[in-house]
């Protein structure tokens, strides 16, 4: 992996896959960081989309169960995932 | 932070109350948001329908400089909302428009985008994008 580009595969595992909320979340998040931050459904093997838009976020169709791939590029990438992880470990619980 | 508002449109005015409730839960921070439908049966309730100078009455009390994003359901509201801002100072006319978006989605996803402090045309792009959202799987993977 090039170097400042940062990646995570996430288990969605909130009955609702990547619900509204979540959704919004990942979007609030994600804009706070200048990093290029993209997500895939990897269990749908979707495109790749741009985190900081819902509409984007919303064509991986993302259910219980799937598998997300989030990568940031960028110098505060590091920062950025970490965020974006925290967001689905405690999603389940929203 | 430049912020705009956004009025929501609806023949019914449970519909606009209800997406306006909605699109408010996606916003980070409060955004200028009112819900106009119905039309007042002078007895204290609503009837189906639309009115352009309820509509001139929510844009000016909730007028925001960077602009005012209209998004209506289905077509007189349409045709209310450019009756209303053809009702306005002709300094007001410019800053307002009407999405082309659907109107739950394009709300929610609209709100959403405001509160980021994203631009009039930016914000109605991302709205209108969600005309295109596919809402039902072809497969599951």
């Amino acid at each position: 992996m090039e170097q400042g580009v940062v990646a995570a595969s996430i288990t969605l595992t909130h009955p609702h896959g990547l619900h509204l909320r979540v959704g919004r979340d990942v979007v609030l998040v994600a804009n706070r960081f200048s990093a290029e931050i993209t997500a895939q459904n990897l269990t749908r093997a979707s495109p790749v989309v741009d985190a900081k838009s819902l509409v984007q976020l919303m064509q991986l169709q993302a259910r219980p169960g799937h598998v997300l791939r989030v990568q940031a590029a960028g110098p505060d990438a590091q920062d950025a995932l970490r965020a974006l992880c925290q967001i689905f470990e405690e999603s389940p619980h929203q | 932070m430049g912020r705009i508002a956004l009025v929501i449109v609806s023949h019914s005015r449970q519909i606009a109350e209800g997406v306006a409730e909605l699109a408010a839960q996606m916003a980070q921070d409060p955004i200028p948001l009112v819900a106009v439908g119905g039309i007042a049966d002078g007895h204290g309730g609503y009837t189906l329908g639309t009115d352009a100078h309820a509509l001139v009455a929510a844009i000016c009390r909730h007028w925001q400089p960077d602009g005012v994003l209209l998004l209506a359901d289905v077509g007189s509201a349409v045709i209310s909302a450019e009756t209303a801002i053809a009702l306005l100072p002709p300094e007001m006319q410019p800053a307002c428009l009407i999405s082309n978006a659907p109107l739950v989605e394009g709300a929610v996803i609209a709100a959403l985008e405001a509160s980021l402090g994203h631009s009039l045309g930016r914000v109605n792009a991302a709205a209108e994008a969600a005309a295109f959202i596919v809402k039902c799987p072809q497969s599951e993977g």
